[in-house]
Formats: structure tokens, sequence, C-alpha cells
């Protein structure tokens, strides 16, 4: 019988000893590994690769990659030096902090309220439907959304108007954009990302609340006691995914949602690339700012991962 | 699950706000599918006049017909199912051979690998570099254009990981014990202990195949090989009126509106259908033995 | 439980085929009445062997075969075996590897972009998109026509001696053009509508000045022309945002919507219609009517949807769009509401305080490019393939179809057939005409193709109104080098110009500003980019 190193390492450390040891009673797991690592050679690694060369060069489609003439950093320079540079990194970051406050809270909370309801037939159905909206195009909410808000024939106006308020015209009101706009995505996707957390709720095992009981803990010490700390490491590590993603918005619905009149608090990195792509398909210049971007979230995952894996049991690697 | 124990008061007033928030919750959800089902099914005249809410105002079926009626309707749906089944076959068993060996704290080169993985997250290289691999690759025009470059997704990989990871390490153990080899000790041990991470993971990938878009129009020649999307997407355009007076004319506008709506359902109801089906794994305590932390 | 998971499994696969199948029965059952009706085309055009074995539009003596890339239409996907692509071979023995391109602009681009990029470049390549194809034309990949159309092409030849407009549209920077031109007939603008009936129940006449859509518009706010007793009008509004307000600008002589047409030509010059001193006069009035109500106050979001509704529960009374939406808007409203007694006039663009009246076309008379690449075997051929369709004989192809199919002359004019006009699925004329293959590259366009169908009405209105056209800025071609200028400075100029034009309307930025508006957009570097505008334009003119 081979013996696995896993009983010789379970208490960590696991490179200190013979490291071709180490490799030879592993290779089932690395030969496991090689169609996921050429997978992320071929398909992701190389076309990135040609990516950087994109972003560093004037590329034009008809000259190709290497016969295009170099530009070195003058697309990074460019963005870092738009007049706009501070107020897309500003409105980027500030959707993402109310996306990470309420919207990454929502499915938490949808998911523990969820666990709390006794019958099962309930349950199922409320996962079934509040799952849809995820399915509705943005088109679509976009258009719900305008409509409700709007001030002639919106619902919302029409209860402001019946308490005898001004009318607004949430469109046209920098300040409204963002908790708008985070508003429509947990409507979104709040369901379709509570299924994760639901998963992870499955694996808490019905002994630790049969044991507490006796214990004579209440729900709210249960919930503080088992079920959260039986999610953490999900919830941490779903977390750290998203802090990468801080200098991230999605253009599809904001596209659909702002006009200029709200740019000042509407205008992200991405719709302001999408827009000088779309006038010129200019790759070089959204090829730089992604990387830009990308950098910046890399950074940010590090430290959050040291960090987390400093104050918790969880950490990406 | 368990006994009526000694309910406090509490507790049913905490029970009640709790029903009454998740009705909510589904009153908000259900809206913007009732109001897509009732556009759908609603006349011009309503729709013009924007007096269409989430009940069909005229009610009709014309443009369910004109969406049925669109040739390759069929075989494009059934191309998706493929595309569906087979893509998420293949993203759940390389997900699983990815997120297996770096769950294991054992496995040489653990943390440069899962670096591999998270930054190829965070990096997207864009369409030409991307449509050059795939091309130069000969899967133009092939299935595996759409099946392959987009088979695995770094966040659902992790996530899967993540779930490996809670499995409690004395499983892994004894069965060591017993002899099991990795391989056995994957598919006897871990993958059921996993059911519920595998169906969530597996439910993404199958919602993310079945909407996907792009890949099919950027890699597919052929209109026996499209899928569905394409082909809604086609029947869309086909009725955004052209400012054509002759065309305007014939009431060409009449239909558009109800059409767009329609095939947002055709295209959805398959894929909404899923999720109430595969729900049954996610059985409370599948795990047996204690969990760590 | 492993057992009853796969039992699960196979249940949900096995009731997902069985849908399908069912969906798939439709499905196919359709495509079989296709594939009769294709079959059954052939044997018509056999047929009429007189009619398409004419010795001079063969183009080759053996048949030759070329790839193809377009932009498919969304009715039908392109196939050689379409009625009038079939038609086309029989009369060319030319045949086709079509390689079809998405039909919604952004998509069609991408996919273009990829296609250059990949090196493999078909022998024809069609684009409706004129700066994607220049921006390839200087690179090497097509091949310049020139000497090929003054040998190949005596039909494209004479047309283009006829119109010296089309030569310098298709002109590269380089002075070469690569391009067979899709040549239009049928002119898109806009026209002003207003509710005529409103005007006669207030008392008014037909607004001429800008004075005149003033009052006239304050009458419809305040005199409740749609007498439900509310004041709830919203006179005037637009399905296009601003664009939609910002037309009242084309009074001032100075017309800044689309995207082209923020640039216009005066003596000779490029300007800006933003920094140009009558803009000030332009805004202030637009903000005027925005102030007192009298236009859209939800015009930022309004989309052709919430524009229809307006018009439809008569709420709004006035509006500028194309031609073609002024003559049908009438029966949408019956549509929606068949009660109404509305009626829309057309009326000529408002004067301006110098007495101008204009409004701008939409279309330059090149429409859509096709190159041939320069590797391709059959360059001879394809210009003579392309020339075909100048001539007379090709030119009914491409605009009518096929003769005893989707048209017959009646009166020596052609007229479409029901098959065309009468589809049992409703489908548009344009929409027809793809379905039989039709597709839009090279050749040129017929105004009875528009005419064949219309009423006295609208070519009335037409015709009453196309003389208020004023020319915009033609399409210009840029070196790389002008491109970058425009690519650096643009986008940050356009961002700052839309948020600041926006807030000068509603009254968020007071009109006191406007000198600063100005010269910020000056400081952003407006002055290199009309530089760039005015060297390509003097090159244009050459």
């Amino acid at each position: 019988m081979q013996k696995t190193p896993a009983l010789t390492e379970s208490k960590g450390k696991p490179y200190k000893t013979n490291k071709w040891k180490l490799l030879k009673s592993n290779y089932p797991l690395l030969l496991m590994f090689l169609p996921v690592f050429l997978y992320y050679v071929v398909f992701r690694y190389t076309p990135l690769l040609g990516a950087l060369i994109i972003s560093v060069k004037k590329y034009q489609p008809a000259l190709g990659i290497f016969r295009s003439k170099w530009a070195g950093l003058e697309y990074f320079d460019q963005f870092i030096n738009s007049v706009f540079f501070w107020r897309l990194i500003r409105n980027t970051l500030a959707i993402n902090m109310f996306q990470l406050v309420l919207g990454f809270t929502a499915p938490i909370i949808l998911a523990l309220l969820l666990n709390e309801v006794g019958s099962s037939k309930f349950k199922k159905l409320v996962q079934s439907v509040t799952y849809l909206p995820n399915f509705i195009s943005s088109v679509v909410v976009v258009g719900i959304v305008i409509v409700f808000l709007s001030p002639s024939t919106g619902l919302v106006n029409s209860i402001i108007a019946r308490f005898g308020a001004e009318k607004i015209n949430f469109m046209t009101e920098p300040n409204y954009f963002w908790i708008i706009y985070t508003l429509m995505v947990i409507w979104q996707t709040t369901g379709y990302s509570a299924i994760i957390y639901l998963a992870a709720l499955t694996g808490i095992s019905p002994e630790l609340y049969e044991a507490s009981k006796i214990d004579g803990a209440g729900r709210w010490k249960q919930l503080w006691h088992i079920t959260l700390p039986g999610i953490s490491s999900t919830i941490v590590i779903l977390l750290l995914m998203r802090l990468g993603n801080l200098l991230e918005v999605g253009y599809e619905s904001i596209i659909l949602l702002y006009n200029p009149s709200i740019y000042s608090t509407a205008d992200v990195i991405s719709t302001y690339v999408y827009r000088r792509g779309i006038l010129n398909g200019d790759y070089s210049f959204a090829s730089a700012v992604g990387f830009f971007q990308s950098v910046i979230g890399l950074v940010l995952i590090i430290t959050a991962n040291k960090i987390a894996k400093k104050y918790t049991e969880t950490s990406l690697w | 699950m368990g006994k009526i124990m000694k309910e406090t008061k509490g507790r049913i007033l905490f029970q009640y706000i709790n029903y009454t928030i998740l009705i909510i919750c589904m009153i908000v959800a259900l809206y913007p599918v009732l109001y897509v089902l009732a556009a759908s099914l609603s006349s011009y005249a309503f729709l013009a006049q924007g007096k269409v809410g989430i009940i069909p105002m005229g009610f009709n079926l014309e443009a369910y017909k004109r969406v049925l009626a669109y040739p390759m309707i069929g075989r494009s749906y059934l191309n998706t199912i493929f595309y569906t089944v087979s893509g998420t076959t293949i993203s759940l068993l390389l997900s699983i051979f990815g997120a297996y060996p770096l769950s294991r704290r054992y496995f040489p080169g653990k943390n440069f690998l899962t670096k591999v993985v998270v930054v190829a997250m965070l990096f997207s290289a864009g369409m030409i570099p991307t449509f050059l691999v795939v091309r130069s690759l000969g899967l133009y025009n092939t299935v595996w254009a759409i099946l392959l470059p987009t088979a695995i997704s770094s966040f659902n990989l992790v996530i899967l990981k993540t779930f490996f990871e809670q499995i409690p390490y004395e499983m892994e153990e004894s069965a060591a014990l017993d002899g099991c080899n990795h391989l056995q000790t994957l598919f006897i041990i871990i993958l059921p202990l996993a059911v519920p991470g595998l169906v969530t993971i597996g439910l993404f990938y199958a919602v993310s195949q079945w909407n996907s878009y792009f890949p099919a129009m950027l890699y597919l020649r052929d209109r026996e090989l499209v899928p569905i999307q394409i082909i809604l997407r086609d029947i869309v355009i086909q009725n955004q009126t052209n400012d054509l007076a002759i065309d305007l004319a014939k009431g060409a506008d009449q239909v558009s509106e109800s059409i767009k709506y329609a095939t947002i359902m055709v295209a959805t109801i398959p894929i909404m259908c899923v999720y109430p089906f595969v729900q049954k794994y996610f059985i409370k305590g599948v795990m047996i033995g204690s969990v760590k932390g | 439980m492993i057992k009853v998971k796969w039992k699960g499994a196979v249940s949900v696969f096995l009731s997902a085929i069985m849908a399908m199948s069912l969906l798939a029965g439709c499905g196919s059952k359709n495509e079989g009445d296709q594939a009769a009706q294709a079959s059954s085309q052939p044997a018509q055009t056999a047929s009429q062997p007189a009619q398409t074995a004419e010795a001079g539009a063969k183009v080759s003596e053996t048949p030759i075969k070329i790839s193809m890339f377009l932009q498919d239409s969304a009715d039908q996907a392109i196939s050689p075996d379409l009625p009038i692509i079939k038609e086309i071979t029989n009369r060319t023995n030319v045949s086709f590897d079509f390689i079809p391109g998405p039909a919604t602009e952004d998509q069609f681009r991408e996919k273009f972009n990829v296609t250059i990029a990949s090196g493999s470049i078909p022998d024809v390549v069609i684009s409706p998109y004129r700066d994607d194809m220049f921006k390839v034309s200087e690179q090497g990949i097509f091949e310049p026509l020139d000497e090929s159309i003054d040998k190949n092409a005596p039909n494209l030849k004479k047309l283009m001696g006829e119109n010296p407009e089309i030569i310098k549209q298709l002109r590269s920077n380089d002075g070469k053009n690569y391009f067979l031109p899709f040549l239009g007939a049928v002119k898109t603008f806009k026209v002003w509508m207003v509710r005529e009936d409103w005007l006669q129940k207030l008392n008014l006449n037909k607004p001429v000045t800008l004075d005149d859509w003033y009052s006239m518009l304050k009458a419809f706010k305040e005199k409740d022309p749609n007498g439900n007793g509310k004041q709830d009008e919203i006179p005037y509004t637009t399905r296009n945002t601003k664009a939609g307000l910002l037309s009242f600008m084309e009074a001032y002589r100075i017309s800044g919507f689309e995207a082209n047409e923020q640039f216009f030509i005066e003596d000779n010059k490029v300007k800006y219609a933003y920094t140009d001193p009558r803009f000030k006069d332009a805004i202030t009035y637009i903000n005027k009517l925005y102030k007192e109500g009298l236009v859209d106050p939800e015009y930022t979001t309004n989309d052709t949807k919430v524009w229809l509704s307006r018009i439809t529960n008569e709420v709004s009374g006035a509006c500028q769009d194309t031609t073609a939406r002024a003559y049908s808007l009438g029966g949408m409203i019956k549509a929606a509401n068949p009660s109404s007694t509305a009626s829309m006039a057309v009326v000529a663009p408002p004067k301006g305080p110098t007495g101008i009246q204009m409004t701008t076309s939409q279309m330059q008379p090149v429409r859509g490019f096709t190159a041939i690449s320069a590797n391709s075997k059959y360059k001879e051929e394809i210009v003579k393939l392309f020339d075909y369709f100048y001539g007379d004989e090709g030119s009914m192809l491409m605009n009518f179809g096929i003769e005893g199919q989707t048209y017959n002359m009646v009166d020596g004019k052609p007229q479409y057939t029901d098959a065309i006009t009468k589809d049992s699925q409703g489908r548009s004329i344009l929409s027809m005409l793809n379905v039989y293959g039709h597709r839009e590259w090279a050749y040129k366009q017929d105004v009875g193709y528009e005419d064949a169908l219309l009423d006295d009405q609208f070519v009335k209105y037409r015709n009453d109104m196309e003389q208020y056209i004023k020319p915009t800025i033609p399409a210009l071609s840029f070196t790389s080098d002008e491109r970058d200028v425009i690519n650096s400075k643009y986008t940050e100029i356009q961002t700052y110009k839309d948020e600041m034009i926006d807030k000068f309307i509603m009254g968020k930025e007071p009109l006191t500003n406007l000198d600063n508006f100005m010269n910020k957009i000056k400081s952003m570097g407006i002055d290199d980019v009309l530089k760039v505008e005015q060297a390509a334009y003097d090159r244009y003119n050459k």
C-alpha cells in the first residue's frame, strides 16, 4: 500500500521534505491538473500576451500584431492624463463600494433568511422565484427602472406627489445614480448569487445544531456560532475575488441606464472606453486601460489575501 | 427540521417577519418576468400607449407564432441544448480536475497554480487575441470553438476549490488508510460530499453557456451550428423598424415590440426551469462528521 | 443515493429532449416549406432560358467561385441557393462562398475587424461602415481599382463621369480608389410635424419662424388641445434624446446632432458647431423651451416606445422625425386608438433669425463599399461582375429581383408582385427582397424602389421638403496620424460637450457660463481636431 504524503504532511509545511518524493507520490494529481494548466496556457495566457503587445503598439487589425507600430506607453499615458481620469476612477470605485456594501451582503442575507424557513416547499418556491430576474435581459430591466422613476408616468413619483412633495427627475440628478444602479443590480442578481451560499449552508452538519440546542443556545447564538462560521470561508473567498474587480464595472447596463446629464457620477472606466472604442475601433487604448485595471485589481487581491490569511483561516492561496 | 420544540413568542414573530420579507422578495423578483410575459402577449394598441403592466392587454399569440415560424428555430434550439449539456460536462470535469488538486494541502505548486488561476480571472485578453488563438488552432467554425475557449471560469473553479476544502480532512485520511488512491478518493469520497457545490457551479456553467452569444457570433460561420441566441437576435433585428416609409406604412412597427419580449420568453423559459429541478440536491447535512473551524 | 441522482438527471435530460423535439417539429416543418419553395424557384428560372442567357453578363468563360464577406440580413441567412443569387450565378457564371457577418452594426464591425486581423482575406469584402474600410484600405490588403474600373467597368465609369462626388467619396488619402460603391437613391431626412387638428382647434396657423414655434408650443401647453381638462400636454417630444431638441439649432445654420454633423462646412472651412458664436443663441432658445415646459422634460431618457406613447396618448403634438415616420404616424395613432381624429401635418423647418430654413439628409450618395482582396485570383472578373449591377439589366435584378417572381412590368414601370408585398407573416418589402437573396453590395439603387409602393401623399411630403436639405460635411478619409489626433482628443471633448449641453438645456448650468464652456473645449484641443478635419476636407476637394 502506497502511503500518501497526506498523512505525514497533514500538519502543514508541505515543502520541507523531499521534493522529489512529493512529486512522485502526487503524480496522479499533477496529471489531473495538466489539462487545466494547458487550458490556461492556451486560451488565457497566450491571448493575454497578445493583448499586452497590443497595448504598447498602435494596433491596426490589417497590419497584425507584429507589423503595427510601437506606441510604448502612449495609451496608458493618454488614459492617466485624461481630464476625466480621476472622475472615472472615483465613479468606478464608488459604484463598487455600493455593490460591496449592499450588493455583496444582499445574497448572504437572503440565504440566511431562507435558512430559517421551516417549510421546504416554501423555501424552494422562494428560491426558484428570486432566481428568475437574472434571466431578464438588462435592456428590459433598465427600461422598467426608467419607467418606474419617470416624473410623468412613474410609480415612484406619483407616490412622492401624493405626499405633496416635489417630483424628482431621478435620471437627470447625478446624486441618485449610484444607488439606483446598485439597487437595480441587486434586483437582478441577488437570488442567483444566493445559490452559492445556499449550497455552502448544506455543508453545515445538523448535529451541530442539535448539540447547541441541547446546550440551550437560541437562534441568534446558533446564527453567530454555527451558521455564519459554517459559510464564512465561502464569504471570505467571494469577497476576495470581488475585491480584485474593484476597478471594474460592466458597461452593458450602465450604457443603457445613464445619459450625459449625469456623466458626473455615472461615467465609469468601462463606459468611457466603450465610447472611445465604438467611435474608433481603438483596441490598443482599450487594451492598455484593461491592463491598468487588472494590475490594480491584482495588487488589491494580493493585499487582501495577505490580510485574510493573517486574520482568518481562509485565503485564496 | 426537527420537532417543534417550545417555540418562543419572539421566534414566532420572527417567522412572520421572515415570511413577509421573503414574500415581498418574490413579488419584486416576479415583476420583471410577468412584465415581459404580459408584453409578449399584448396587442399593439396597448403597448404603443404604454398601458401594459403585468397583465396582458389585448391578448394574442401573434408574436409567438412569428417567433416559432422563423426558420432554424428548432435546429438552433437543439444546438443550444447540445452546447449546454456538453459544455457543462466539459466545464465541470475540468473544474474538478483543477479544483481538487488545488484544494489538497500537499499538492506541489499549489500556491503558484492557484495564482495562475486567479490572475487569469483578473486579466482578460479581449476579442482579437483570443480569436487569433482559436483560429490558429483550427477551431474556427467547429463546435469546439464554442465549448473550449470558455471551458473554465476561474471564479467557478475557486468556488469549487473552497467546497472541496471544506470537506473534513479526516474523511480523506480514512480513505487513504483503506487503500484508496487519489482518483478513488476523489470519486468515491469527495465528489459525493461536494454535490451541492458541483450542482451550483454546474448551474452557473449551464446558464452562461445557454445565454452565450458572443463566441458563436465570432467563431461560427455555418448556420447549422448556431445556437438559439443568435437566431433570436436575428428575429429581434428583423422586426426592428428600419425607417423606410413603405415598411412603416405597412405597420411593421405593430408587432416588433411584442416580438422582442416573446423572444426573451422563448430563450429563457427552458433555462429558468432548470433550477427547480436541481434544487433537491441542496440537501442539508450531506456531509457527515465534524466540520472544521 | 447515487442511483436516484442518475435517474433524476436522466429524466430531466429526456424530458428536455422531448420538449425540444416538439419544438423542433414546428421548426423543421418550416424549413421543409422553405426548401420546397426554393426548389420550385429554380424550375421557374430554368423555364426562362432566353432571359438569362445574356452573352454580355458572363464575366468568365468557365464557372468561377469567389468567397465573399458581407453583412447578412436577419430576414434570411445568405446562401447560394437563394433565387436572386442563383439567378446571378446563372447569368454571370460566378458562384459564391459566403462568409456572413452579423446584422447589427457593433457586432458586424467586430467580426469585420477579427476577419481582417486573421489575415485570410476573402476575395470580396463588403461593408457599409466607411471608416473601417478606409482604415484597412491603406494597408495593402485591398487591391487598388482605378485602372481596372477604367478597363473593365464601363457602367460604373459612366456613372462616375456623371457625378464627380462619387470618386471624391471613394478616394483614400493615398489618392487611390479601392472600392466599388453602393450608390443609394432613397434619401432619409428629418421633417417637422405638428398636430394639424390642434392648430385648427386653437386657431393657429402653421408655424414658420422660431417665434411662431414658441407661441404654438406655449398654446399647446396652456390651452388643453387634447381636451381632457387637464394640463398634461408635453407639447414637443422626441425619441432621439438631445438630438431631438438640438434640431432647433439648424435654424441658426449650425447643425450639430449626428456624430459627424458636429462639423459643418461654411465658406470652404470646416467649423465646429459648439464653439460657434451662433450656438449661444440657439442654446438660449432651446433652454427657454425647456424651462417653460414646452419640450419633453424626460428627453434624455426617451426612447421610441416613450415617444410613441406620448403621441398615441395625445399628450404631445409636435416632433421632428424622418419622412417615413411622418408618413406613418397618423396610421400608428389610429391603430393604437381607433376613435382618434388626429392628423399630422408636415411643416417646413423653422425659420431662423437670418431667414435660414434647413434640414440635413442623413445619407451620403455612397453608402456601401465593396473591396477586392489584393490576393484574389479573380480581380478582373469581380470588377466585371459588379459592373453588371450598375448596368440596366443587373440594376433591375438588384433593385426589384426577378421578373415574374418578385416584380412585373406594368406600364413600363416595375411593380412588386404579391409574393413581396403581401407576405402571410406580414414581413416588410425589404425583408421579402432579402428572403429572395437581395443584399446591399455594389450596385446602383433606383428611386423607383421606394416609389413603387408609395402613395402620392408621401411623395408630396418628400418633394416639398427636399428643397430644405443642405449638404452636410462629406465623408472624409484620414491618415493614420490624423486618426491619432482625433482618437486621443475627441472622446474627451465629446464627453464634456454632451454633459454640458444637457446641463445648459436643463438650466443646471447657467447660460452665462457658455464662454467658459467654449474655452474649455478649445483647451481640450478642438482646434487640433479642426485642423485635421480641414486637411482631410482639402484633400477631398482636390
